[in-house]
């Protein structure tokens, strides 16, 4: 009865809602919550803070004080000591003014500890164990992340020798324990000795393993990366028949083994630069020394040293950040995915950019023509060459200006059409309502549409976008009056020339461009497109990548290397290096370079 | 417009070559036929004589002032008077010129193809594309030129080769068509249709030196005389005297005539590509030295601000002929009869007297020694 009771009265009276408090991301909540996680910690913990010195370096920027928590009492062993004791109180240091590796070990533990944030931090590993050198036992550490190491070097090369090796007798005079560590018990191919703890953990961050001994102020880095890494496949975006199948893949030194590989020359320099101030993504800037241009290579390493940013993930974030014009449509730095094609790129004075964690390396500076060339080009003989060349400048052309052509024919130049064809397109397009822009626009998107999404979808239901976009859009449009089958034509041209596109970004450029005309001769026919074409002549003209005129060789006019520009002459033609690149050594093969031929008519 | 902006000899020759023959595009062929009869190439190859030995003239009077354009050579010849004044003369040519050749060349288009378009409308599109590059600078103009003299000469060639089939040789004669008289004196003031090459006396500071000035100077203006005689030559062999003087745009009539089977019938739509990109190169560049004129001449800092300006004082100007026969007048009884005066006269007058004032300061300066 109660309950019906207060069922009835819920029904007819009002009931406040109950006060459900939901999460808000609030600005400071945070900053506040992880000051009391810490103090918690702090409590929890004692001798532990949570506190970086990033956060450190926020706060002061907010005027907000907090108190940096003091490390009392650090390492696994000192934990399970009781607080306060008078020798933990002697040992005790502030961590957080810590820069160099310590000669004790506690603190470079305690460090360490702070930095990855231990225990919170499971993937970090920290391994304490004993070495015995020259009869003494001294306490060692080593710090590494699992999964981005490999354990078998780390146990076979550094845990092994360090835990058995130390027993055997050494027959050395030096004392040092540094050094007879570094001589004797440490067998690995990669092991620096740095002082720096900055270094020691920018060398964990990337796959490494930090020795610390007791009594050293010198901590080991060695070299055992050891992460699950995608194989050497096809290049997906830059096939060819003929020519080298091999395509870079995510790791740095597989891509600049790949470029070695091919080039085999020992003036190929390889400096490495790290970009992100907190991800210190190791790149790699590749030039030939007695062929690039210094003041180029000098350029391309003031851009990348001139990077601030927290992290880079991928050579496509590097390029925007160092291309010239961000606001040109066209790229201005190739991106390729081919390791022989930046050899020949590296051979004709131009410099390389290699990213860790990224499969496309960026080559400049960069010319507008360059991004019409595939690697094929040179490895077909020359007429095919040349013939796939034209080919793909008419199919580029196409894609750009097709449908903007036959708006303006359409629009306001009639008489262009020849009369048989002007009555079969009066004929397709008698029964569809919308005028040429919007019927253009439509199919357009459409295509857009399919394009987009084929790349997104996932793979079992590929099919299904192929027959939605083959059956529906294509003939239920014309079916349904919405469309002309000439304008099909014309959409399915455009798409097939914008695939013809060699570089992806290009493709993208004139993709938007192609809109743009589009626009421009619905609103005055060819004049239009001419205003067009001008514009974006002047546009390209007065662009540069890397102080190096985009329309170079033509807009300017340059002397010499032109053997290899729009068209292509025998190889045995291509004496020089473009003239443009001013390389330090001009020529790249001698006026014979086919020497036989020489030698043939001597007989 | 730093002083370290520098372009090649081929670049600067093309767009001066484009500068003057734009006309072949306009009503040059006519005028020509008008005034010589069948003979009326001759005038442009006599006319070009005419100008090379003028400019020999020229080239011998700037020996001196290597790298100085010709307000610097008025600064040496009479001070700031001097060059306020040449400045101003030039001035007033560009802007009569372009605002004329703005008007035309929206005229030409509205005929050709835009028919039912206000002229206002046509001719914004110019005034944007003026707009943007001299805003993007002379070093962009000049090397725009190098992708689209190409084209547009491609396009010149489809036109000629188009019309081999009405090419009726008999039409030249007689050889001297209206007579030596009329081709050799009367046409004298002719050598105005070299008006636009006044452009190279403004290039010098971004050329080469003296050797480059001079070489630039003789090749376009050999190229472009043997271009417009060419031009004129085609016209009057594929069209019959009396109705050759009736075509308002000679060439639009000749891309007519292209007819190849029943497909290629009516094409000449596709030649306002090339004719409006050839048309905008030579206005972009007119405007830009106009501008360049008014910053040198007035020492202004910086020209960016005079673009808006100058493009809407010529938008403004072009509309002020009534009518389009009194344009065709202005162009072929003003310009082409009595531009000599600036593009050739004045610059030659500026040249004397800066020489003798330079030679007397430097007798001064000897005597001085001695």
């Amino acid at each position: 009865m109660a309950d019906f009771k207060s069922k009835l009265k819920g029904l007819f009276f009002f009931k406040e809602p109950e006060k459900i408090e939901k999460f808000i991301l609030k600005e400071n909540e945070s900053r506040n919550s992880s000051s009391e996680n810490k103090e918690k910690d702090s409590e929890e913990r004692e001798g532990r803070t949570s506190r970086d010195n990033n956060n450190k370096e926020s706060s002061k920027k907010r005027g907000v004080k907090t108190p940096i928590a003091r490390i009392k009492q650090v390492g696994a062993k000192d934990e399970e000591k009781s607080e306060g004791s008078d020798e933990d109180d002697k040992g005790s240091k502030d961590i957080s003014g810590m820069t160099k590796v310590s000669k004790k070990l506690s603190d470079n533990l305690a460090y360490i500890k702070e930095k990855y944030t231990i225990p919170v931090n499971s993937d970090i590993v920290i391994r304490e164990f004993n070495i015995t050198v020259k009869g003494k036992t001294i306490p060692t550490f080593i710090v590494f992340i699992d999964g981005m190491t490999d354990t078998k070097v780390l146990d076979l090369a550094i845990l092994q020798p360090l835990m058995l090796l130390s027993n055997m007798e050494i027959k050395d005079d030096d004392n040092e324990v540094g050094n007879i560590i570094r001589d004797h018990l440490l067998p690995h191919n990669q092991i620096q000795i740095v002082t720096e703890l900055s270094d020691v953990v920018d060398d964990i961050n990337f796959g490494g393993c930090g020795v610390f001994v007791d009594g050293i102020d010198k901590a080991f880095t060695a070299d055992v990366k050891g992460w699950k890494s995608r194989s050497i496949e096809r290049p997906n975006t830059e096939m060819v028949i003929r020519g080298p199948q091999e395509g870079f893949n995510e790791i740095l030194r597989t891509n600049t083994g790949l470029i070695r590989k091919i080039l085999k020359d020992e003036d190929l320099i390889a400096e490495n630069i790290s970009v992100g101030r907190r991800s210190k993504t190791p790149c790699s800037l590749m030039y030939i020394k007695d062929i690039a241009n210094e003041s180029l290579v000098n350029e391309v390493r003031r851009r990348l040293e001139g990077i601030k940013i927290d992290y880079l993930f991928d050579s496509g974030e590097l390029e925007q950040l160092i291309e010239d014009n961000p606001y040109l449509a066209a790229p201005q730095i190739l991106a390729t995915e081919r390791p022989d094609r930046v050899a020949s790129m590296l051979t004709e004075g131009k410099v390389a950019i290699v990213v860790q964690g990224s499969p496309f390396v960026l080559v400049m500076p960069t010319t507008h023509i360059d991004l019409f060339h595939t690697p094929e080009d040179s490895y077909l003989r020359f007429p095919y060459a040349n013939m796939l060349r034209i080919i793909r400048i008419s199919a580029i052309a196409m894609s750009l200006l097709l449908p903007g052509f036959y708006i303006a024919i359409t629009t306001f130049h009639q008489e262009m059409i020849p009369t048989d064809l002007l009555f079969a397109i009066e004929a397709s397009r008698e029964k569809v309502p919308f005028p040429s822009l919007v019927e253009i626009l439509i199919m357009e998107f459409a295509f857009e549409f399919i394009r987009e999404a084929g790349v997104r979808i996932p793979g079992p239901l590929g099919s299904t976008l192929g027959i939605i976009g083959g059956l529906i859009l294509g003939q239920a449009a014309v079916a349904a009056n919405i469309v002309s089958p000439i304008l099909i034509i014309i959409v399915a041209v455009t798409g097939i020339g914008s695939f013809a596109v060699p570089n992806f970004s290009l493709g993208y450029a004139y993709r938007i461009i192609k809109f743009v005309y589009i626009f421009l001769a619905a609103t005055a026919g060819f004049l239009g497109i001419a205003i067009g074409l001008f514009l974006q002549g002047l546009w390209l003209t007065s662009s540069k990548s890397f102080g190096i005129p985009f329309m170079a060789p033509i807009a300017p006019v340059t002397n010499g290397g032109l053997t290899d520009q729009i068209l292509r002459t025998p190889i045995w033609k291509q004496e020089k290096r473009p003239d443009f690149l001013n390389a330090k050594n001009n020529r790249k093969q001698e006026h014979f370079s086919r020497k036989w031929v020489q030698d043939d008519k001597k007989k | 417009m730093s002083s370290n902006i520098r372009f090649g000899k081929i670049e600067a020759i093309l767009m001066l070559i484009t500068a003057i023959s734009i006309q072949l595009y306009l009503g040059i062929a006519r005028r020509m036929v008008e005034a010589g009869g069948v003979a009326g190439w001759m005038i442009p190859l006599y006319t070009c004589l005419l100008s090379l030995i003028l400019f020999f003239f020229i080239s011998k009077l700037y020996k001196n002032f290597e790298g100085k354009d010709i307000i610097d050579v008025a600064q040496i010849a009479g001070g700031s008077l001097c060059r306020v004044l040449v400045g101003l003369i030039f001035i007033v040519d560009y802007f009569f010129i372009l605002s004329i050749m703005l008007r035309i060349f929206g005229e030409d288009i509205k005929i050709f193809a835009l028919n039912k378009s206000p002229l206002s409308f046509v001719i914004i599109f110019f005034v944007i594309a003026i707009v943007v590059s001299a805003y993007l600078g002379i070093e962009t103009i000049v090397r725009l030129n190098t992708i689209i003299v190409p084209i547009v000469t491609i396009a010149f060639l489809i036109v000629v080769l188009g019309n081999v089939d009405f090419f009726d040789t008999t039409r030249v004669f007689p050889v001297f068509g209206a007579g030596l008289h009329n081709i050799f004196v009367k046409q004298l003031p002719r050598v105005s249709i070299y008006s636009a090459f006044s452009i190279l006396l403004f290039i010098v500071p971004f050329i080469g030196g003296n050797k480059d000035f001079k070489s630039i100077g003789y090749w376009s203006l050999i190229i472009t005389g043997f271009l417009l005689s060419f031009g004129t030559l085609v016209y009057i062999l594929a069209v019959p005297y009396p109705t050759s003087t009736e075509y308002f745009i000679p060439y639009l009539h000749l891309a007519r005539y292209v007819n190849h089977g029943r497909f290629f019938q009516r094409i000449e739509s596709i030649f306002i590509l090339t004719w409006t990109l050839s048309a905008i190169l030579y206005l972009s560049s007119g405007v830009f030295f106009l501008i360049y004129m008014i910053k040198k001449t007035f020492r202004l800092e910086y020209y960016r601000p005079l673009i808006l300006p100058v493009a809407i004082i010529l938008y403004t100007l072009c509309f002020i002929p009534p009518n389009l026969m009194y344009i065709v007048f202005l162009e072929g009884n003003i310009i082409r009869q009595y531009a000599w005066i600036v593009t050739f006269a004045v610059p030659i007058i500026v040249l004397l007297v800066a020489n003798i004032v330079k030679r007397k300061k430097e007798g001064e300066k000897c005597n001085e020694k001695i």
